[in-house]
């Protein structure tokens, strides 16, 4: 009786009462997982993207050469990733091979030596292993954020973020970490959601130091936690808390600032793409505008719930992607907020598969790094010399115009799912102030 | 009345809901085996060797059915410049160049054992190809340069990445032969594939019986759980499963 109670008790943590109370649903939700693993499992050993080994790369020079700052601009996500090499090392097969070739700083023979090797599915599996932890905590903490009282649109938000072919294109066959940044940031949501507003915005800072992108939706969660006018100078200090105490620490350390060596990097010139030049000096960056002028929505809405709010951080994202130049991987942030749209709005799924599909065509941006070289550890021989998708393209029409073409329509695509929810939006908030009234 | 006719409506949007999700699955289904196809038709048919003008980037030999030794060079619209000469110890019959132009050039010598070529590649010109007739031959000697440099992995003989160990190199008579009679799990991708797994059997084998243990609880949870004969059928699922495992191990130790 104990044990059946124990085991109840696990089941009803793991995938909340609602859903573990009803035995059909239950049922569903298990098939459910264990076919997300299955899928899963068929990329983890096979693919990869040059980035993960790049991430391994400069943690083996902490862990193999006792370099701590082998990567300060993302030195949470280093420690992280450093810790785990540390902690798997006993287990890693020809382990003085592997340190070797990640320790070479010649990047393509390191590369190459790195698909050549005997162990490279073992090893890619065990490099991704933290990723598909991460990802399975991170479906059970979505289902816990919206839809209390509904097991049934609970379940569907665990099957669209389980069978979501971005989440698992970038998790498994580009193997990027940006699931480590969504993790804690879906565990502040569910703090916020749970008004413990202190918390929240401690993690949501820890967050942001980990990875950066939660500063895009910190000024939205500030406004829907704070209470008092108090709480926006104290939220807001707690909330750059995180990324000062990294600047600190990289100053104190390194005799460097990694904030102003991030805003001088390309990729903090990514949100600025998209511009008007107007005369002389003056220039507007769309991102910018588009970005205060959603956030000065959210500022005049009446009644903040928290839909409304996950809602915003989904506009958010997808505004990110719409109009800046962006990696594949920056699409997953938009992910964790758009699977609670797709219960309600159907058509916004079919967007995102939409969306989906033309991620692929502009891949062919970056080269064969993220197309054919995806598949070296299958065979390096092929993706060395198989023909590449830019040549391909190239011999029937210009690749940069092919391409671009595709990123308009996405660009359309994402700009549409961004209205559609604004529209949700206004459904939910009308009934809202229908009651208030 | 009124009643009836909108619960009739509501049976008809039901149905009309549900024909709309099967289609849409059935058309899911009907994509997925088209491009699997189409894969599996690439990766069996070719017994020659495929290449994209223009795209693809070597040398590109083969025999046809009327045992016309085709070589083709391709450039991914760059200047390039590919140079090489072919002998035999038997003689050279008809040829073909295709696609030279002026400015390329081609020599055959009186016997009629040797030929070469030296020919330029560029934005706008996409490939050249020798098509020619041996006779009477016991090998045929290759020499194949691109600017000027042996590229090995850049010759693709009879088969994709089929490539000659030296620069200069023989095929006998029958080669081509030889390699199209090649099972298709010793040629790449999958040559590169199978060496990997069977080098590491053990993670294959930790691998494939995860998987396995997953896909047989898909199925109990499934299909099994109001079976009357459930641990019978579930004992056979795990004695199918360790025999493929099995199977697998013994096929992937005689590949390497």
């Amino acid at each position: 009786m104990k044990a059946k109670k124990f085991f109840n008790r696990i089941g009803c943590f793991i995938c909340t009462k609602e859903i573990f109370q009803d035995r059909q649903l239950s049922m569903s939700m298990y098939k459910y997982f264990l076919i997300g693993i299955l899928i899963r499992m068929l990329f983890i050993p096979f693919f990869f993207q040059r980035d993960i080994m790049s991430t391994y790369q400069r943690a083996a020079e902490t862990v193999f050469a006792g370099n701590i700052g082998a990567d300060f601009q993302q030195l949470l996500t280093h420690l992280i990733h450093s810790g785990y090499l540390f902690l798997i090392k006993p287990f890693l097969p020809a382990v003085s091979q592997l340190s070797s070739i990640l320790l070479n700083q010649d990047t393509w023979t390191s590369w190459i030596d790195f698909n050549s090797m005997d162990y490279v599915y073992r090893v890619l599996t065990m490099f991704k292993l933290p990723y598909l932890l991460l990802d399975i905590a991170s479906m059970f903490l979505l289902i816990r954020l919206l839809y209390d009282g509904e097991p049934l649109k609970k379940l569907k938000v665990f099957k669209y973020w389980v069978f979501n072919p971005l989440v698992i294109f970038v998790l498994y066959v580009f193997a990027r970490h940006d699931i480590m940044g969504i993790f804690v940031t879906l565990i502040a949501l569910l703090l916020a959601k749970n008004n413990k507003k202190y918390w929240a915005i401690i993690i949501m800072s820890f967050g942001i130091a980990l990875r950066f992108f939660p500063v895009m939706i910190l000024p939205f969660l500030i406004f829907y936690l704070a209470k008092k006018k108090k709480d926006y100078a104290i939220l807001f200090s707690i909330g750059i808390a995180g990324l000062i105490a990294v600047e600190a620490f990289s100053y104190l350390y390194f005799g460097r600032s990694v904030i102003f060596s991030l805003l001088n990097t390309q990729h903090f010139d990514y949100i600025l793409s998209a511009k008007i030049d107007l005369i002389i000096h003056d220039r507007i960056y769309l991102f910018v505008v588009a970005y205060f002028l959603l956030f000065f929505a959210w500022l005049h809405t009446k009644q903040k719930s928290f839909m409304l709010f996950l809602n915003y951080c989904g506009m958010v994202y997808l505004l990110y992607v719409s109009i800046s130049y962006f990696h594949p991987q920056y699409l997953l942030w938009a992910v964790p907020f758009m699977v609670f749209l797709f219960v309600r709005k159907d058509s916004l799924y079919y967007y995102h598969w939409a969306q989906m599909a033309f991620l692929m065509v502009i891949l062919v941006y970056w080269g064969d790094l993220v197309t054919k070289f995806l598949i070296a550890p299958i065979d390096i021989r092929t993706a060395l010399y198989g023909t590449g998708l830019i040549p391909l393209i190239g011999r029937f029409y210009e690749p940069a115009k092919f391409v671009n073409i595709f990123r308009s329509v996405f660009t359309a695509i994402s700009i549409w799912m961004i209205y559609l929810i604004y529209r949700d939006n206004r459904a939910i908030s009308l009934p809202e102030n229908k009651a208030e009234k | 009345m009124i009643n009836k006719i909108n619960r009739i409506n509501k049976i008809i949007n039901r149905d009309k809901k549900a024909a709309g999700k099967k289609i849409t699955r059935a058309a899911a289904v009907f994509f997925a085996v088209a491009i699997i196809a189409v894969l599996l038709f690439c990766l069996v048919s070719c017994s020659g060797v495929a290449f994209v003008p223009g795209a693809s980037f070597g040398y590109f030999i083969w025999e046809d059915k009327d045992s016309n030794i085709h070589i083709a060079w391709s450039v991914d619209r760059k200047d390039t410049n590919f140079e090489g000469r072919i002998t035999t110890d038997g003689a050279i019959g008809a040829y073909e160049l295709v696609g030279f132009e002026d400015s390329d050039k081609f020599e055959i010598s009186q016997a009629k054992d040797s030929m070469g070529f030296d020919a330029n590649l560029s934005e706008d010109d996409f490939s050249d190809e020798l098509i020619f007739k041996a006779e009477g031959y016991s090998y045929i000697e290759f020499e194949l340069k691109i600017n000027d440099a042996y590229d090995l992995s850049r010759t693709n003989l009879g088969a994709f990445l089929n490539s000659p160990d030296q620069g200069v190199f023989r095929i006998d008579k029958g080669y081509f032969d030889k390699i199209s009679d090649m099972p298709i799990y010793t040629k790449h991708p999958l040559s590169g594939f199978l060496y990997k797994l069977a080098k590491d059997i053990r993670f294959t084998v930790f691998y494939l019986f995860v998987f396995g243990a997953i896909a047989i609880e898909i199925i109990r949870i499934t299909a099994l759980r109001k079976n009357k004969k459930y641990n019978w059928y579930l004992f056979l699922c795990y004695g199918v499963l360790i025999l493929l495992i099995f199977i697998v191990y013994i096929l992937l130790k005689r590949i390497t």
